[in-house]
């Protein structure tokens, strides 16, 4: 059977590539759907958790007594009775602070009562004594000899084989990439140019705060509901950190008020499965504040990069050298993943020869750096779009032919050495910006003279880790009617609804009777994380092997009962009949003639792998196949500068994506939309100003997201390339969105000004300075 | 130390005691079990707890339950009526303005107490009445959408038009693309 949906079989499509609304939209809308916060059971009990004031810290004593005396407290807990390391790449982190703190706002202890008033009050009985210690907040400097080291025991944590940790340092990830000869690039270059670029610390802001329930039962089986993205990962590393076997600890998932990656690993929950072995099977409640949302969750890595790169005069890149380090705060949670992913995509979607990359996830005593949409890729290319365009600038080259010029195309190998062999529709993003986007027709001039515009754009590549499992089942009823069963979740993005009509266009059963429900590892199969764009494309293509799976049993159901060999059967509109004639068994009439009153349900299981993945060399960096699949975009702003206050107005960004084939254009449109305003905040009014390890600004009235009133004329528009392995084509979608607005802006604002700014976000300061600068 | 309060929630008569320090949001959510009104910040910023009191939106997390004594107090799951969607909540389904949907009770009472007051706002006086109403999943641009379709206003004039042009409702549209996004195959 057909896995890729030819153009001629578009038109036949039923469901795949229509806006089929939402599956959940009815819930929400009347209040209805259940999120983390909302979870309550019976007998429930609150937690409050003491962090750290200090960046870094000896924790001298800490002395619970007063506050398990308080009447309503059930438990009270501290690091020192909780000899468990949790982490993905790195197991570096404790339940609760052991020894030293690590960053302000680490977890100390935590305490269990009936009512929040009681744990908050409990909370402020504990005494703490703490001895501090010299802190490095900066990450250059704690990468340099003598500098205090935040994890003295580096070389004895437990790391997974795909990443390089150097000991007796503060560096926790170092990722290579080696790729040719880059000094003899640089030679052969008739020019080179160096610059840095520097990106700050952003904050999730899901509008819903990380949340978990957890309970421990008398053998010691621990139960969680969590507000989370990756079920199984959280099932793993709790099972790892307590030394359970995986089938005594189960997560499910609640439902969630948006993740962006910041629930993809464990946060609250080693804290409420903690107090929960500690109150005799109740269940412990633990949601962050907002405040501890901003020093307590996992923020976005503030970046450092530095680009050299060697061009020939006619535009043609040569050579990159890039060094990007990454500040991953007090431990190092997603941080090696992220700066790993930063440098297989360091380059941008171009062909350069000759590449040296140095990606750095360096320890300081600041807040967690963890997973955030993009994962690594909206630091880089902030850096490699804003460069091309510096460069073509110095080389009196249009921006638009120098990218042009250096675009990959099927056919071309990336960074890492992978020929791309399918879906490679970057060129026709940046012919479609151009169009949509009216990019050669000038802007109209301002009224005011004090107010200059200008245009910009930025094109961009996104790969997803590789390899990674995802597995479905297709339950039938024996009515007919069917349920999925999965672990990606639904958060916000649209997969489930995805997921339906994906087994609606399967099956031939129409949508309205495929129902999904919550992850839950003890009855859905194995994913491995609802992140990096991978659901679509992983779980949607484990959806049409469990679809056919089920096929296959039907047609074994009802060759006996036609009377007729099986290769002789088929399935469509929902039922089985031999191939060329009319007659249709439906699935109902097989499952009800087969097992008679007794009733069945039918299960087809499927699980995918990415084929022909193979993990990079860790010398070079180099792989045959990196990744399943390469996203690109190309995004086109037009601003308007005030030349008097530096202020920067956004009025319009044309977003073009190419995603594979959309299953769902509705959903792909929203995720494009919501990701150019969420890029925007982090463009221009959002940073978390932390000094000295402290937070200052850790609430919504001083850490401001963009509103209602700050979203110019959003265009998305979606170009298809479809991908060979891609279920029906499909590809990736929910990050890209957010990577090229930032440098699309900065390079319009160069063209509105001759101002150029290389750090993030563009403030209206940053812009006089420029402007300063060359005498404006 | 409690007091006795009187209200009408989403039309239903309550009589409870309380303590002077609860405010609406946990009477709603813990002693009424309306969790529609959800937890996004606790200060009165974010706009995710907005209900309308005697018709006028307030942040539940910021008022006192006590203040509320005598009045009519109406949550998200007050709009449907014998389970039918209102206008509002239908073209909040119908303009794909749901995400994750943990801002979309706090959207919708704000865009009720605006459609009362305004019947036909235009899309910038949409923009100014949900500018408390913190969003991060969609960019707002479907819910405005969705709030102009609700009034009946989806050509509002009214200064330069920011939004492209709605998607064609399915039946419109001829198989295999769409008339607004681009969508080729190269």
């Amino acid at each position: 059977m057909n896995d890729r949906a030819a153009p001629d079989l578009a038109a036949h499509l039923r469901y795949v590539g229509k806006p089929v609304p939402r599956g959940d939209a009815i819930d929400k809308v009347t209040g209805s759907w259940i999120y983390g916060t909302d979870f309550v059971l019976p007998g429930m009990l609150h937690a409050k958790v003491l962090r750290s004031p200090y960046p870094h810290a000896r924790i001298v004593s800490v002395d619970v007594e007063r506050a398990r005396a308080t009447t309503g407290v059930r438990a009270v807990v501290t690091g020192a009775e909780l000899p468990y390391l949790y982490g993905s790449a790195i197991r570096d982190e404790p339940f609760l602070a052991r020894g030293k703190v690590r960053y302000a706002g680490e977890p100390v202890a935590a305490v269990a009562a009936v009512s929040e008033e009681i744990a908050r009050a409990a909370i402020d009985l504990i005494d703490v004594e703490y001895e501090e210690l010299p802190g490095v907040f900066d990450p250059l400097e704690a990468m340099r000899p003598g500098s205090p080291l935040v994890h003295e025991n580096l070389a004895a944590y437990e790391m997974e084989g795909a990443f390089t940790r150097c000991p007796g340092t503060n560096i926790v990830g170092h990722t290579k990439i080696r790729r040719g000869d880059v000094e003899q690039g640089f030679r052969e270059a008739d020019f080179v140019f160096e610059d840095v670029f520097t990106t700050q610390y952003v904050q999730h802001c899901s509008m819903e705060a990380h949340v978990s329930i957890a309970q421990v039962a008398a053998d010691g089986a621990v139960t969680v509901w969590s507000s989370c993205q990756s079920p199984y990962n959280f099932l793993r590393d709790l099972a790892k950190a307590l030394g359970l076997p995986y089938s005594m600890v189960r997560v499910i998932a609640t439902g969630v008020g948006g993740g962006f990656g910041a629930k993809m690993y464990l946060r609250t929950e080693p804290l409420t499965v903690a107090l929960a072995m500690r109150t005799g099977g109740k269940p412990v409640k633990y949601a962050h504040t907002r405040d501890e949302e901003f020093i307590g969750a996992v923020t976005k890595h503030p970046a450092h990069l530095t680009f050299k790169t060697g061009v020939k005069r006619d535009g043609t890149l040569v050579a990159r050298k890039i060094t990007a380090i990454f500040n991953t705060g007090g431990y190092g949670d997603a941080g090696p993943q992220v700066a790993r992913n930063s440098a297989f995509s360091g380059t941008g979607p171009y062909r350069i020869p000759h590449v040296w990359i140095d990606s750095y996830c360096v320890y300081t005593n600041n807040p967690i750096g963890g997973a955030f949409r993009g994962f690594g890729v909206p630091q880089a290319t902030w850096a490699h779009e804003s460069q091309l365009d510096m460069i073509a600038h110095r080389l009196g080259i249009d921006p638009i032919e120098m990218r042009m010029k250096n675009l990959v195309d099927l056919g071309d190998s990336t960074c890492t050495g992978e020929v791309l062999y399918t879906s490679v529709g970057v060129k026709d993003t940046l012919r479609r910006a151009i169009e949509v986007s009216g990019y050669g027709v000038p802007l109209p001039a301002p009224a005011n003279p004090k107010v200059a515009r200008g245009r910009g754009l930025a094109t961009m590549h996104k790969l997803t880790n590789t390899p990674t499992n995802s597995a479905a089942i297709v339950k039938m009823h024996q009515d007919g009617t069917v349920n999925l069963l999965c672990s990606s979740v639904e958060l916000g993005q649209g997969v489930n609804t995805v997921f339906r009509q994906i087994v609606a266009e399967r099956l031939g059963v129409p949508i309205e009777h495929i129902r999904i429900a919550a992850a839950d590892t003890h009855y859905t199969p194995y994913d491995q994380s609802t992140s990096g764009s991978r659901s679509v494309f992983h779980m949607g293509n484990a959806m049409l092997r469990a679809a056919d799976d089920l096929v296959r049993q039907l047609c074994e159901l009802a060759a006996p009962l036609l009377g007729v060999p099986i290769e002789t059967l088929e399935f469509r509109d929902g039922g089985v009949a031999r191939i060329g004639s009319d007659g249709l068994m439906s699935a109902r009439e097989i499952i009800e003639r087969r097992f008679g009153a007794r009733g069945n349900t039918l299960q087809g299981a499927g699980s995918f792998t990415p084929p022909g993945a193979t993990p990079p060399d860790k010398e070079t960096g180099q792989s045959p196949k990196m990744s399943a699949f390469w996203m690109y975009a190309t995004h086109v702003a037009d601003v308007e500068v005030d030349l008097e206050t530096g202020k920067v107005r956004v009025l319009k960004v044309v977003a073009v994506h190419d995603a594979g084939t959309i299953i769902n254009p509705d959903g792909a449109e929203g995720q494009i939309e919501g990701g150019v305003v969420q890029g925007l905040g982090a463009t221009l009014c959002e940073e978390m100003l932390v000094r000295e390890g402290i937070v200052a600004n850790p609430s919504f009235a001083e850490y401001k997201i963009p509103t209602s009133m700050d979203v110019p004329e959003i265009v998305p528009v979606l170009v298809e390339a479809p991908h060979a392995e891609g279920p029906y084509g499909a590809k990736g979608l929910a990050e890209p969105a957010l990577a090229p607005t930032a440098p699309a802006i900065a390079n319009a604002i160069f063209n509105a000004t001759g101002a150029r700014i290389t750090s993030l976000p563009i403030t209206p300061e940053k812009v006089l300075q420029a402007l300063r600068q060359i005498g404006k | 130390m409690t007091q006795r309060l009187s209200l009408t929630v989403n039309g239903v008569g309550h009589e409870l005691d309380v303590p002077a320090n609860r405010t609406l949001f946990q009477l709603l959510r813990e002693d009424l079990d309306l969790v529609g009104a959800k937890d996004g910040c606790r200060q009165g910023v974010c706009g995710s707890c907005t209900v309308l009191v005697d018709g006028v939106p307030i942040r539940s997390c910021l008022a006192l339950a006590v203040r509320c004594g005598g009045r009519q107090v109406t949550t998200v799951e007050g709009l449907a009526i014998d389970g039918k969607l209102d206008r509002l909540q239908q073209e909040f389904v119908n303009a794909g303005a749901v995400q994750c949907g943990y801002c979309t009770p706090g959207m919708l009472m704000m865009a009720t107490a605006l459609l009362a007051e305004n019947s036909t706002p235009t899309e910038e006086e949409v923009r100014e009445a949900l500018i408390g109403n913190l969003c991060r999943c969609t960019g707002y641009t479907r819910i405005i959408r969705a709030v102009l379709a609700a009034s009946g206003n989806e050509d509002p004039g009214g200064g330069a038009p920011r939004l492209p042009p709605g998607r064609p409702k399915e039946g419109d549209v001829p198989l295999g693309g769409t008339a607004r996004s681009a969508r080729e195959r190269p």
